[in-house]
């Protein structure tokens, strides 16, 4: 501790406000960027970035805050000038004007004594404090208890990004989160080794930061993370599959789940032990009355043997998760040896005594009754074998002690560096909800207790996607739902196929619901199981790209899950069609969210600009277009970027962590470009420089593909020195010739169902280049499919027009009536359209109208 | 330092630990109370109107030299929103801190009370997300016109009379680019034309969904008015009764749902047997519902009414008439924004198709027939037969299933879904099943034989 107290107090020199553990950040800005005006006070941070505070009492806030914790950035170009009325400040984005002697809040609020201006979509848009924003983007919201269908969405705050083109962080003290809590500033906390919060120096003192990105999200986001912390790359195992079910099990029956996983060859990373692995008070659980929802003690009548239990999960390369519900404190009913161990620590502080000498409440705002906490009940479990907590904090929202202190960012923030401070042989991690700005910082997030219906999974792609509107990209959903809703739906083998496939999308792969015998999450019990099978095979294989992606979320804030508009923020389709998001750089996904009819899912999909490899249909869709497909249940709608290059493991992977000798490229021809492979060891806390890359190119030249495996730049522990690649190239004909290095290599197939080239690529040095050519015969690529054939009907001249956008040799039209009569059929052949009146229909009626154009099939409804 | 601000607080707040909120200020509603206000202590007697995130205001008269603070959430006398000081002079134009406790006994020495020092008409604006408050002068009465004009960058500098729907409320769609809306009250610019504003300056035209949102007034023809960023089409209210503003971006509706007396699942809104409209697949701004409406079905409560849900839930957007058991068969107006939870009425019982325009919020309701329908030629409903035994024919459907039992002639048999295509077909067969494992949903079965030929509508 004395060694730990040195360093932090040497640290704590050298910067005058907050130490994190994952980078040195300070809350200091450079002084150029500073500009003071009487009570106010404004940093320039970026060109879109301006900090204001205004203070009665001149006093301005220098440390690190909830939300904020890092304003030493480069000094943006900017310009100051002032005159009898105004100070102005104009950066190459934003100019500010500000009345100089007031507080540049009025009420109620107007741009009469400071605005912003801004070019946003071609014209200036006025900003000035308080102004209400109905365009933000939204965020996240603090929990998914209680989803049902689209019910959360009014729930969701507000983001840091906006169609209006600003977004503003409100950090002032008085500024309430949505729970109630508030943001403090931190202090170093020398005992402890991590900073605690603190009393703002003036609480009713204005500080919000003003951003003005227009549409430029990413760099909105990016930028935040610069402020605000990155967001940790979490240890590699919290990619793979957890096996987590609220069930009394007991040991006996954690191994027969550990067994059934092994002979069901379900690949597994963690395993969840909820709340009922302490004394909960039930007779259900054979807990005899002993304990509650709060518990620290292993029900020893369920698990006599927790540290042989664990060992036996560690040894079948499980990680284990243990639940906590802290709100009320340590009993000595309960955990008698914990309570009297805290007590004698404590010295029976605070109020024991209160409540008749059987508890210590839950004092965590206090550094000794954490300090105690963690010395003695956390460190002891840890010791057992538990490798992380899930914090399930679920009770009063604020402190009863300290007003405006939020539990759940509280305890996230506590949890997590305790973890970075003690435990420097792994990488930090909690699994834990939202708490507001700031919790990023803390990841991972369990989104909690959604009902059990397709309309409630139908909501998780746009709450997914949206989180990463606030930097909080490691959602991980009670994949299959928690609660009962209704007979129909508690067990439909149909939704939890989709909810596990939507799953595979998601940042974390965790099945779980509530304690109701009902309700089934042990996935081979399932009549579809072989189905939910290829989807957990399906994240094993996709891991290297989902690491990949974890570890650029880190370097450049940009989560995972992303909205479509990030990258397409002009088209309203990227706003409208929120349910399909980027999974990464270069996989776009549209989850299947509704029942099936007659085992056919059709959904209606928006393609942005390009060309994207539909891996379920095998075809490459042209963008930018809306297309209606359809799916089989084993089918999960997910689209290649042309010209990605994504690296996956080989199916024969059983743990994420491995690091095979072999992996998997895809590429989809036709396009130049890049990809990437990020590798570290895995659960290592200096990840920050301890990496290894390995990037990937591709050209296209004609009917001549070039692949190129660049050496693997960086060091990292436990990383094979050699590799052998399976490269699969989409979107090509029968390959001609393939070399190697330059060499002929015969090691190559086709797969034409597929339209798909396969190459062996021989083991090489990691350290050294691969470059592997294909040509293909001349026919080259097959075919591409364009967007659907447009159908307009007019009424008023009765005519029904067909637009393919290309030649069709032979085009069919038939028109029903609603009860299945065929009551048009035309022939056209090498036509690229066609106009056909209707006036021999009777009317008022609706059509069904079928098109097939070649192969390609459209259906529309009229109503003549 | 902590440690003793912190313990302070202990003493301070209660320390038993209560469920949600129970700790913490809530934007949602802000009471006035004390001597100084009309209501004295009454804690409901007094509430301030939110005009935004935090934001709320209130007009009227305060007794000089009496006390008032205000109160936070319907939590009862447990959240306190105080002056920072005892007996406050609240100042005209000047912005005041306010402080919160969360204390079901709050000591006297942090329940500071602000005072004016005249008795006078005022305006209030507390922010809670700055703890400020502001106190002016009560401006003079507006005199709102009876028309509305709506023009601007946004609308081409087009003019465009708002509609007047009788004394309810303004309502307009407008199609908008980006730029600027502008309300005045005469269809041209003169010198003595009045432009109405937005609370919030420069505001977007879709604000004003759940606030009180009174339009303002000035003569200044250069007030920015509402602010269109995202091109589309807008749609925007002003009640006759406030004058409040609110907008909203349209986006067509995929789902509606019925509930009421009348509907076989009575309020019920989570069995989807038969309570959602469909959209019109040519026009996306209508949806669709058709089904048998009845009196008193199963003894309902409001047995003859209906309204409209846009989300399986009781708290999100709802329709309604804007007169209380307004007749549902026409054309009657939807009303979209707040006006209490008004009905439509049936008056005969019957299958019904009811057609709900979403863009011009408007309600048409046909009164098909008093017995199921034949559905095969007319009708797009989802209204339907679970057996039928016309012309000596037994067909069955029902668990996933569709069977023939009986037909005395052989018959072409065509399961079809809702779009129209073919599910199962089976060729001249008398008995036998026709098609199972369906899925939920409505299915079109027809029949064709020498001398049958009919469809029936099925539920499955």
């Amino acid at each position: 501790m004395r060694i730990k107290t040195l360093l932090f107090t040497v640290l704590s020199l050298v910067f005058t406000g907050t130490l994190t553990l994952w980078g040195e950040n300070n809350p200091q800005a450079n002084p150029d960027a500073v500009v003071t005006s009487g009570k106010a006070r404004f940093t320039v941070l970026t060109p879109e970035m301006i900090r204001i505070e205004y203070s009665d009492n001149g006093i301005f806030e220098d440390r690190a805050t909830f939300t904020v914790v890092n304003r030493n950035l480069a000094v943006p170009h900017y310009s100051k000038s002032e005159d009898a009325t105004f100070l102005y400040i104009e950066t190459d984005k934003l100019k500010m004007k500000y009345r100089k002697g007031t507080n540049p809040r009025t009420l109620p609020p107007s741009s009469s004594n400071l605005s912003i201006t801004l070019n946003h979509n071609g014209r200036e848009v006025l900003w000035y404090p308080g102004k209400p924003d109905p365009l933000n983007l939204k965020g996240t919201c603090r929990t998914l208890d209680g989803s049902n269908g689209q019910n959360k969405r009014s729930e969701m705050e507000d983001g840091l990004i906006s169609r209006s083109g600003w977004a503003v962080i409100e950090d002032s003290w008085t500024s309430s989160r949505s729970d109630g809590s508030r943001s403090f500033a931190f202090e170093p906390e020398a005992e402890l080794g991590y900073d605690w919060w603190a009393e703002r120096k003036d609480p009713h003192a204005l500080d919000v930061y003003f951003l003005g990105y227009g549409s430029n999200y990413k760099k909105a986001l990016s930028d935040y993370t610069q402020i605000a912390g990155k967001i940790p790359l979490p240890p590699s195992y919290v990619f793979g599959y957890w096996y987590s079910k609220y069930s009394s099990y007991s040991a006996d029956d954690y191994r027969e789940i550990m067994n059934d996983l092994s002979s069901n060859n379900i690949p597994t990373d963690v395993m969840i032990l909820d709340m009922d692995w302490h004394w909960n008070g039930s007779e259900g659980s054979m807990s005899g009355g002993r304990g509650g929802w709060t518990g620290w003690s292993w029900n020893t009548n369920l698990i006599p043997d927790p540290k042989g239990l664990l060992k036996e999960m560690h040894d079948r390369n499980f990680k284990v998760a243990l639940n906590l519900h802290p709100a009320d404190g340590v009993s000595s009913q309960e955990s008698p040896e914990f309570f009297t161990a805290m007590n004698e620590f404590l010295r029976g502080k605070y109020d024991v005594n209160g409540s008749g000498g059987k508890v210590i409440p839950w004092y965590l705002d206090y550094p000794d009754f954490t300090d105690s906490f963690f010395s003695t009940v956390i460190r002891e479990h840890e010791g057992e074998g538990v490798d992380f907590w899930w914090l399930d904090w679920q009770q009063h929202l604020t402190s009863p002690y300290t007003s405006g202190l939020g539990q759940t960012f509280w305890c996230n923030h506590v949890f997590y560096n305790d973890m970075a401070a003690n435990r420097p042989d792994r990488r930090p991690v909690i699994f834990h909800r939202w708490g507001g700005l700031g919790s990023h910082r803390y990841q991972i997030g369990f989104s909690g207790d959604a009902l059990i219906n397709f309309p409630t999974l139908a909501f998780q792609p746009y709450f997914t996607s949206t989180a990463s509107n606030v930097g909080y990209g490691y959602w991980g959903h009670d994949l299959g739902g928690h609660a009962f809703t209704d007979e129909k739906t508690v067990n439909d083998p149909e939704l939890v196929l989709r909810w596990v496939q939507f799953g595979v999308f998601t940042p974390i792969f965790r099945t779980h619901a509530t304690n109701d015998s009902r309700i089934e999450r042990r996935l081979w019990k399932f009549p579809n199981f072989p189905d939910m099978l290829d989807a957990v095979r399906l994240r094993y294989t996709l891991f290297p790209y989902i690491y990949t992606m974890a570890r650029e979320a880190y370097d450049t804030g940009i989560s995972m899950c992303r909205p479509l508009y990030y990258e397409y923020p002009d088209i309203e389709e990227a706003y409208s069609f929120d349910g399909e998001y980027f999974f990464g750089n270069d996989i776009l996904v549209a989850p299947v969210t509704e029942a099936s009819q007659n085992g056919v899912s059709t959904k209606t999909i928006w393609f942005p600009e390009g060309n994207w490899w539909s891996v379920a249909t095998n075809q490459l869709i042209e963008g930018p277009c809306t297309m209606t497909m359809n799916f089989s249940s084993t089918d999960i709608p997910y689209f290649y970027r042309q010209g990605s290059i994504v690296p996956l493991n080989p199916a024969s992977v059983k743990n994420v962590t491995e690091r095979p000798g072999h992996m998997i490229l895809d590429a989809v021809a036709g396009k130049e470009g890049k990809g990437s492979l990020y590798e570290d060891a895995g659960d290592n806390n200096d990840y920050d420089t301890a990496f290894a890359t390995t990037s990937f190119t591709q050209t296209s030249d004609g009917n001549t593909h070039v692949y190129t495996i660049y050496p693997r730049a960086g060091v990292a522990d436990g990383l094979p020195e050699s590799r052998s690649y399976t490269l699969r190239v989409f979107n090509v004909g029968t390959p001609e010739a393939v070399s190697v290095n330059g060499s002929p290599s015969s090691r190559f197939s086709y797969i034409a169902e597929n339209k798909c080239a396969v190459v062996e690529i021989p083991e090489g040095l990691c350290s050294s280049a691969v470059t592997v050519e294909i040509r293909e015969s001349a026919s080259g690529v097959t075919d591409v499919t364009m967007s659907s054939p447009r159908v307009f009907y007019d009424k008023a001249s009765d005519t029904l027009t067909a637009e393919f956008g290309q030649t069709r040799k032979n085009v069919e039209l038939a028109m029903f009536d609603l009860t299945g009569i065929e009551c048009l059929s035309q022939k056209y052949h090498n036509v690229s359209g066609f106009s056909e009146k209707l006036s021999m229909l009777s009317s008022p009626r609706l059509y069904v109208c079928k098109i097939t154009a070649d192969s390609q099939v459209a259906i529309e409804k009229i109503f003549k | 330092m902590n440690k003793v601000i912190s313990l302070l607080a202990a003493l301070v707040f209660s320390l038993s630990a209560f469920a949600g909120m129970s700790n913490s200020i809530e934007y949602t509603r802000v009471n006035i109370v004390g001597p100084a206000v009309k209501g004295g202590w009454d804690y409901n007697a007094t509430p301030m109107s939110k005009i935004g995130y935090g934001v709320f205001t209130w007009t009227g008269t305060l007794k000089g030299g009496e006390q008032f603070k205000f109160m936070n959430s319907n939590d009862g006398w447990n959240k306190h929103i105080v002056a920072t000081s005892k007996d406050e002079i609240l100042k005209e134009g000047e912005i005041h801190h306010l402080d919160f406790y969360a204390n079901k006994a709050l000591p006297d020495m942090l329940d500071n009370k602000f005072i004016v020092l005249e008795t006078g008409e005022y305006n209030l604006t507390v922010d809670l997300m700055s703890m400020s408050v502001c106190l002016k002068k009560a401006g003079e009465a507006v005199d709102y016109p009876q028309k509305y004009y709506a023009t601007g960058s946004a609308l081409d500098d087009k003019v465009i009379e708002l509609t007047r729907i009788e004394d309810f409320e303004f309502k307009q769609s407008l199609a908008c680019k980006a730029g600027n809306v502008i309300l005045m009250d005469t269809p041209v610019r003169g010198e003595k034309t009045r432009y109405f504003i937005p609370v919030f300056e420069d505001v977007d035209l879709s604000f004003g969904k759940g606030y009180s949102s009174t339009l303002g007034v000035t003569s200044d023809s250069d007030a920015r008015g509402w602010s269109v960023t995202v091109p589309g089409d807008y749609v925007i209210y002003i009640s006759c009764a406030d004058n409040n503003y609110s907008g909203r971006k349209y986006q067509p509706r995929k789902y509606l749902y019925i509930v009421g007396g009348c509907c076989e699942m009575s309020w019920n809104y989570d069995d989807g047997s038969n309570n959602c409209f469909f959209p019109n697949p040519e026009n996306p701004e209508e949806l669709v519902w058709e089904g048998e409406l009845r009196i008193g079905w199963k003894g309902n409560t409001e047995p003859d009414r209906f309204k409209i849900l846009t989300e399986k839930s009781w708290t999100d957007e709802t329709y309604h008439p804007y007169i209380g058991d307004t007749e549902a068969e026409g054309t009657t107006y939807i009303r979209t924004t707040d006006g209490g939870d008004t009905k439509w009425r049936i008056t005969r019982d019957g299958y019904y198709r009811i057609t709900a325009n979403t863009r011009t919020e408007t309600l048409t309701t046909e009164y098909l027939s008093s017995t199921a329908p034949d559905m095969s030629y007319e009708t797009m409903g989802t209204a339907g037969v679970e057996s039928a035994d016309t012309d000596e024919v037994r067909l069955v459907c029902g668990n996933s299933c569709v069977e023939l039992l009986f037909s005395p002639e052989p018959l072409d048999v065509r399961v079809c879904d809702y779009s129209g295509i073919t599910v199962e077909r089976r060729n001249n067969i008398t008995v036998g099943v026709v098609a199972e494992g369906l899925s939920e949903g409505i299915y079109l079965v027809s029949l064709r034989g020498k001398t049958i030929n009919k469809t029936y509508k099925v539920k499955i």
